[in-house]
């Protein structure tokens, strides 16, 4: 008994590895996405059928990792690569798609503002953003930060909770946000070595940082603007607050290109206009971000989530300077 | 005997080629970007004085986290071997608990317990009548060692305790006859006769706090205590730097693998016992003492545990609700109306990847107790040694190379990671069994007449029966708690419980993770249950 199972197990993997990759239909449109888009549970689940239905083209969603994981994919890929389609890639790692795309004047960019096209060649197209802030317990006893600068006051000695940089694009957000406004002299380790001492911990993720905040372990962490909108609508409090600082915000734009000499251009700028119209709402309630077309409507409770006066995007620095901030942050940090 | 080798090494084929295909291709994957490029990523890695730095702090932090948990270990196990009491397995399938849980929800009930706002500090604010958080245990280096102490303690307790229930007495009495002190006796008959189960939990612990991240970086509170799997992660997902990435993975398998050749693990000692000692019942003071420590035991295990059911029924001020069961109970839209898959998911994933890995590895420990080689447990131990990051770095190179969307394959590949995960722990709690079988005892049963299938099905794995309960309800649990190869192989067609309580935590729904969080903790406890109830015959 055991022996048979133990046989079928093998004889299972041995066929799993060898009948895998059934090549794709011709006629199908490749679309490679990111797993919180793709997964079952994402809002691709529930506009790809109505995509189908409106158009009549067959779409084939693959999950493929985060942002990062797809160029990876792309790439090892080659010419061989199925994909028509990617959905997800920010602009902080653009620099790495743009030779895999090729351009495209959807029009529906009349309805995306001028300052989030990161890409004048649109290779890639914005389709949602998000901006990142730092999000406060009103109901703490401690005085509201009014800016970046004021953060790093003394009152707030182990009040912030912080994300590393080196694990979480929320902390690496942090770390530009700050090189976009205090530069990399003194200025940037000054900032730097306070927040050492007004951070209770530096998390791993965004997760852990903000499950802690929520826990009243600390009155602020590092979020995103759009934070208080779950607040609201789940738990039908205003207790968390982003805090919108006069400095301007470090923003993470999310772009959809089309993969260079694919046979269904026609299909991928059909499906590219469909989400930059029809799928704004959807994707940007479940990504809590804000939805790149002016055009689209959005739920009530996002009216507590502070659209920000000055948007930095976060696609303006170099992979060799991300890298050099990283060690002079972490020179700064284990000092 | 040489049959019988012969007979071990064909049923242990399976196992080993399993083991080997899947923990080689993707460590292959893996190195190969670090020999890339005339290795000059690893060069440049191996004279970075960095990397020297945090495999300095990762080789300290586990080794100290390990070296505590045997030692706190080593008292509870002494009187669980030594005293049977009412609610003994009970407290033993309990103590394994924490073992489930996916690394963020015990940080989480780290945080409710111990934080500066925890339930604890308030508690003793309430009572102290102070307006400071009386104990300041986290976000510092002794949060780092409390945490992974309270994490790996049921592997060093239970793996002692089980061996040293195991071993005889009998020697221990003759000593005492000989006039020796109970000192002199536990160092020098006691402790050799449990010396295997000691290095087993110690360098098991070792590598899981060689590979832990989480609890490093969120309770240490400061950048400087970085570990070696968190360089890993920073070069290969965030700075795209692969090459790098895997130059460190090199690295760290060579340290873990020195380490593992060198605790004697090519070193093979024959032990072989049949009698176990006979437990003693707890009576009056004996009984009273015993349950003080254990209350000790359960004060320390429980409270994080309990803080996480707290937070399924209790919002964080106090208020009661049943929200989240609601919305579990299909009252819910989104994410948590896949609660219910997701219980039934995890539940067959980890069922079916620990009874393949017993299976295996069954005969892998007979094959390594006959043949007397360590060479199993070592090959065994490779996986680990690895690290869960490469191991998922590798995994995930992978996926890139099959790309799939069929669900079936999905599940495959999901099982076999599992299988992979969970197979060399089977193996490792199973060989000390196996060695434990006196090989007269397989020949006796030859002479009377009985094949060597039979021999196995009567004899021998009877004998081996609550090593191989212990294999599976420790594997079930790794493998109910397994996010990182289920996220990256699952292609999201997949909804386990621990990814759904990852997700629900990305969407701010703490309280509904808590909830998922207690389901996933009830599941792992009627399945140890159901493992402890299944057979009464064998030594515990």
């Amino acid at each position: 008994m055991k022996k048979t199972l133990v046989f079928m197990l093998i004889l299972i993997s041995a066929i799993s590895l060898s009948a895998n990759a059934p090549k794709e239909n011709e006629n199908v449109l490749t679309v490679y996405a990111y797993d919180s888009f793709a997964g079952d549970w994402g809002p691709g689940a529930s506009l790809i059928p109505r995509f189908e239905e409106e158009t009549g083209i067959k779409v084939n969603l693959v999950s493929a990792g985060d942002g990062r994981e797809m160029i990876n994919r792309v790439k090892m890929e080659g010419d061989r690569t199925d994909a028509d389609v990617i959905l997800g890639v920010t602009d902080d790692t653009a620099y790495e798609a743009y030779e895999l795309l090729e351009p495209y004047e959807s029009p529906m960019l009349e309805n995306i503002p001028d300052e989030l096209e990161f890409d004048p060649e649109h290779r890639l197209i914005p389709f949602d953003y998000g901006a990142f802030a730092f999000v406060f317990d009103s109901e703490s006893e401690i005085r509201r930060p009014e800016s970046l600068e004021d953060l790093a006051s003394e009152e707030y000695r182990n009040k912030v909770i912080l994300i590393d940089p080196r694990t979480s694009t929320v902390g690496l957000g942090l770390l530009l946000w700050s090189y976009t406004i205090f530069g990399d002299g003194d200025e940037f380790v000054a900032w730097w070595e306070a927040m050492k001492d007004n951070a209770l911990t530096v998390a791993d993720g965004w997760s852990s940082a903000y499950g802690l905040f929520t826990e009243g372990e600390a009155p602020i962490v590092l979020s995103y603007t759009t934070s208080p909108v779950y607040h609201v609508m789940n738990e039908n409090t205003t207790r968390y607050e982003a805090l919108v600082f006069p400095e301007g915000h470090e923003a993470t734009i999310e772009g959809i290109g089309i993969i260079k000499g694919t046979d269904m251009r026609e299909e991928a700028e059909a499906f590219i206009d469909f989400i930059l119209s029809e799928g704004q709402t959807e994707i940007a309630v479940a990504n809590s971000m804000y939805p790149a077309s002016s055009a689209a409507e959005l739920p009530d409770a996002f009216r507590y989530a502070p659209k920000p006066d000055k948007l930095f995007p976060s696609g303006q620095v170099s992979p060799e300077k991300t890298e050099e901030l990283i060690q002079l942050w972490l020179d700064t940090m284990t000092r | 005997m040489k049959e019988q080798q012969a007979y071990y090494t064909l049923r242990s084929l399976p196992g080993i080629l399993i083991l080997l295909l899947l923990f080689l291709i993707p460590i292959a994957v893996v190195f190969s970007y670090a020999l890339s490029d005339n290795a000059s990523a690893l060069i440049n890695t191996i004279s970075d004085s960095y990397t020297y730095r945090i495999i300095l702090f990762t080789v300290t932090e586990a080794g100290l986290s390990a070296l505590i948990a045997v030692i706190v270990a080593f008292p509870f196990a002494y009187i669980f071997s030594k005293y049977t009491f009412p609610g003994r397995k009970v407290i033993m399938t309990l103590s394994a608990l924490s073992f489930t849980i996916p690394t963020i929800l015990v940080v989480l009930g780290f945080v409710i317990w111990y934080g500066n706002n925890g339930l604890l500090n308030t508690l003793l604010m309430r009572i102290s009548g102070s307006k400071e958080p009386v104990l300041e245990i986290l976000y510092s280096f002794k949060a780092i060692i409390l945490a992974h102490v309270y994490l790996n303690f049921p592997i060093a307790f239970l793996l002692i305790t089980e061996a040293w229930t195991a071993s005889s007495d009998v020697a221990e009495k003759a000593s005492y006859t000989l006039g020796k002190s109970i000192r002199r006796t536990f160092f020098s008959v006691t402790l050799p006769s449990i010396k295997g189960s000691v290095i087993s939990a110690f360098i098991l612990i070792f590598l899981f706090c060689f590979s832990s991240f989480a609890i490093i970086m969120v309770l240490g509170g400061n950048p400087s205590y970085t570990t070696l799997e968190t360089e890993i992660y920073r070069r290969a997902r965030i700075s795209g730097d692969t090459a790098g990435g895997a130059s460190l993975s090199l690295i760290s398998f060579a340290i873990t693998g020195i380490l593992l050749l060198a605790s004697g693990y090519g070193r093979a000692k024959i032990k072989t016992e049949r009698k176990t000692r006979k437990l003693i019942k707890g009576r009056g003071k004996t009984l009273f003492a015993i349950y003080l420590c254990v209350i000790v035991m359960l004060l320390f295990l429980l409270p994080p545990l309990l803080s996480i059911l707290y937070r399924a029924f209790f919002t964080k001020n106090g208020v009661f609700t049943l929200r989240a069961w609601e919305e579990i109970l299909g009252g819910g839209f989104g994410l948590i109306s896949t609660a219910m898959e997701g219980i039934v998911m995890s539940f067959v994933i980890a069922f079916l990847a620990s009874a393949a890995a017993i299976i295996l590895a069954s005969s892998m420990a007979m094959l390594s107790a006959r043949k007397n080689s360590r060479l199993m447990p070592f090959l065994a131990t490779l996986p680990m040694a690895a690290g869960s990051v490469t191991l998922g770095l590798g995994f995930s190179m992978l996926a890139a190379y099959i790309p799939h969307s069929s669900t079936i394959v999905s599940y495959l590949l999901v099982f076999l990671a599992h299988l992979i995960i969970v197979l060399p722990f089977s193996i490792r709690t199973i060989t000390p069994g196996a060695r434990t079988i006196s090989p007269t005892l397989s020949l006796a049963s030859y002479t009377l007449g009985a094949s060597m299938g039979k021999t196995m099905r009567r004899v021998e794995m009877p004998l081996l029966r609550p090593y191989i309960k212990k294999a599976f309800a420790f594997s079930f649990a790794l493998s109910l708690g397994e996010v990182n190869a289920t996220l990256t192989l699952s292609d999201g067609h997949i909804t386990t419980l621990p990814i759904l309580i990852y997700r629900l935590i990305g969407s701010y729904d703490y309280q509904g993770a808590a909830a998922l969080g207690t389901i996933l903790l009830a599941e792992a406890l009627i399945v140890f249950a159901i493992g402890e109830k299944g057979g009464n015959n064998g030594i515990s």
